[in-house]
């Protein structure tokens, strides 16, 4: 700034002001971009731990609730009496299966005698199950058709068949549905099994979008992990939970908030000092173009009266002394060159 | 592209077309991949749709309307099957006893449905013949029995059921193998005749609304594959269509082989909807929802979606 310092006041004022104006705009956009960046990351952990607390939750409830549901239909299984497995009563336990409908949390149905041969199959969505392997005492698994994509969580109880024990083996599909229904709005859910998306709250899709969410785990904290811990397993699938919420403050709203702080500082300031200040220079230009005038003609003339006039502005402050002082001044001068 | 849709089955012939179009590449052809999941019913099929587990479904329009009642989603893209051959089977034990539908009054009736909140094409078959017939809902046991020649079969032979509404060739099979007998058939002219609103569009291509905005293109393919595989099929023979569709079985190819020269008509050759059908559609679906308020100001064309097939007379 101090190049200008040479010039006339206006021009320094105009300067400063420009550059008071650019230093705050610099100023008031860094602020605004880091507390935009603030809020919207102390806006992103609470969603993200809600998300995180929300769906451990949903695990463990319907974990819970598969159980509850595995444990009693066994039980109204024994309680039938149809389970010696005389060819008649395999058609009673298909025919009351049938007229169970999709009523049950289990589609899909095997029992196994204790060597692990299939006596009995009922599969409602006419899927053929695949192999399932537990370790001993082993009571849920996971179990991954790679035929139709499709992942099972399966629940073994022992079941009473009249005069032996045989497994009850439960099949709950993880499929697109299940994600469906616990997912909320602005959450898109997909399940993870090997490092693939099986299933997606979003359909077939989600499973396309899901793997360009995977890419940005690394870079965008909306988009993570939560992992299927409740079954007792060698390996457990994930939920990829992505986090679609706008952020409080976008970068749109960001630009308007600072627009119309700089138009605030902008209007501000030319109301309560560039008025007054361009006042008071225009009465400091009065004041000099009389003093050259005077310079000029040696006299106190009409145009030097008239300067001084508005130089002095009738107000009483330190420019109008100077006024006063000069006007004295001319007239002394006059007075002894005569 | 992958795409899939999930229909009753599997073995009804009014669903035939769709296990066709693998077979005859039409889905290769648009680039894509068709993935077809059964379901034991149209309902169970439309929560596959509304619960995101396949992209399409294909089942009767009454029923898929019956769900646009509660969900407004619910779009109709293609006609496929036009004609409904829905038959009425009593079990083989009631023959001499139950010789009109006023003598089901207190029998067990088998349903494909499993839900109180839609109803399924069968279901609203059943109940508008049998109001008709001087049964009304509630002077009968309803049990659920599932869309698949094993477990209808079952039903009615261990007596769990005393009649139900079969498709077919399951209907003819009953017959052949003394399992039921007929007691009504939707496809007989004079059926129809007694019936209103009886040729209502049986099999239609159901999608979803907020989907076909994301996946246009994929709805589109879609409705192509549908269109070339029902072309095909009205240009070739119904031994040409068995053999497509690894129907070896003698007694199977010759029930359907019947059932297409019976029926020619059957299924749609291009996928329009027609209009007259639509009205037809409108007046059964009305009629079967007998107390049912929001059926009373449902209007059809509010879920067509033609952009793709067109319409005709």
């Amino acid at each position: 700034l101090s190049i200008y310092e040479n010039q006339s006041v206006l021009i320094q004022v105009k300067y400063r002001f420009f550059f008071s104006f650019l230093v705050f705009g610099f100023l008031a956009t860094v602020l605004g971009f880091v507390f935009h960046q603030k809020i919207n990351a102390d806006a992103l952990d609470f969603h993200r731990a809600n998300a995180s607390r929300h769906y451990v939750k949903v695990i463990a409830d319907l974990e819970r609730r598969w159980g509850r549901a595995a444990f009693n239909f066994k039980i109204r299984l024994e309680s039938e009496s149809f389970l010696s497995f005389s060819l008649k009563d395999r058609d009673k336990l298909q025919v009351y299966l049938t007229a169970q409908g999709g009523s049950t949390e289990f589609p899909s149905l095997r029992i196994d005698d204790l060597s692990g041969k299939t006596i009995f199959t009922y599969e409602y969505f006419a899927d053929s199950l695949p192999k399932v392997f537990f370790l001993p005492d082993q009571d849920a698994t996971w179990v991954f058709d790679s035929e139709k994509n499709k992942l099972f969580l399966v629940i073994r109880q022992l079941i009473w068949l009249g005069n032996i024990n045989g497994y009850l083996l439960l099949f709950h599909p993880m499929d697109h549905a299940l994600l469906s229904q616990i997912s909320y709005p602005d959450t898109q859910l997909s399940l993870w099994w090997n490092d693939k998306p099986v299933a997606s709250s979003e359909g077939e899709y989600g499973l396309s979008k899901a793997k360009l969410s995977l890419e940005g785990v690394k870079r965008d904290r909306s988009v993570f992990f939560v992992s299927w811990s409740g079954v007792e397993s060698a390996k457990t699938p994930k939920i990829l939970i992505d986090l679609t919420t706008r952020p409080p403050v976008d970068q749109h709203q960001l630009a308007i908030a600072l627009t119309t702080i700089l138009c605030l500082f902008l209007v501000s300031c030319w109301s309560i000092l560039g008025n007054w200040g361009l006042n008071n220079i225009k009465r400091i230009q009065a004041l000099e173009r009389a003093q050259r005038n005077f310079e000029t003609h040696n006299a106190v003339d009409e145009v030097v009266e008239n300067e001084l006039s508005i130089a002095h502005s009738y107000k009483n402050d330190e420019i109008s002394s100077i006024v006063i002082g000069s006007q004295k001044l001319m007239n002394h001068i006059v007075r002894d060159s005569k | 592209m992958r795409i899939s849709i999930s229909v009753p089955g599997p073995g009804a012939a009014s669903y035939l077309p769709i296990e066709l179009v693998s077979k005859i590449g039409a889905d290769k052809d648009e680039g894509a991949e068709l993935r077809v999941e059964f379901s034991p019913g149209g309902g169970n099929s439309m929560t596959e749709l509304l619960t995101n587990n396949t992209d399409f479904a294909l089942v009767g329009l009454p029923s898929a309307m019956s769900a646009r009642l509660k969900d407004p989603r619910v779009i109709a893209l293609a006609a496929i099957n036009d004609l409904p051959l829905y038959v009425l089977m009593v079990r083989q034990g009631l023959k001499g006893e139950v010789k009109s539908i006023s003598d089901l009054k207190g029998k067990a009736i088998g349903l494909h449905s499993n839900s109180t909140s839609s109803k399924t094409t069968s279901q609203q078959v059943l109940e508008l013949i049998f109001r008709r017939g001087g049964v009304p809902v509630g002077s009968y046991r309803t049990v659920t029995v599932g869309r698949r020649w094993g477990s209808e079969s079952l039903m009615l032979q261990t007596g769990a059921v005393d009649a139900l509404v079969a498709d077919e060739p399951f209907a003819t099979q009953m017959v052949e193998e003394k399992i039921a007998y007929q007691l009504l058939h939707l496809g007989d002219p004079e059926t129809m005749r007694n019936y209103s609103g009886a040729g209502f569009l049986r099999g239609a291509l159901i999608g979803r609304m907020d989907r076909l905005e994301i996946e246009q293109k994929k709805y589109e393919t879609m409705v192509r594959i549908i269109k070339k595989t029902l072309l095909w099929m009205s240009l070739h023979s119904p031994e040409e269509i068995l053999d497509k569709l690894e129907i070896y079985s003698p007694d199977k190819r010759k029930q359907l082989i019947e059932l297409f020269k019976k029926y020619p008509r059957q299924y749609s050759s291009d996928g329009k909807f027609s209009s007259r059908q639509l009205r037809e559609t409108e007046i059964f679906f009305i009629d079967s929802q007998v107390g049912n308020v929001s059926a009373k100001d449902f209007r059809i064309d509010s879920m067509i979606y033609d952009r793709w097939v067109g319409r005709k007379d």
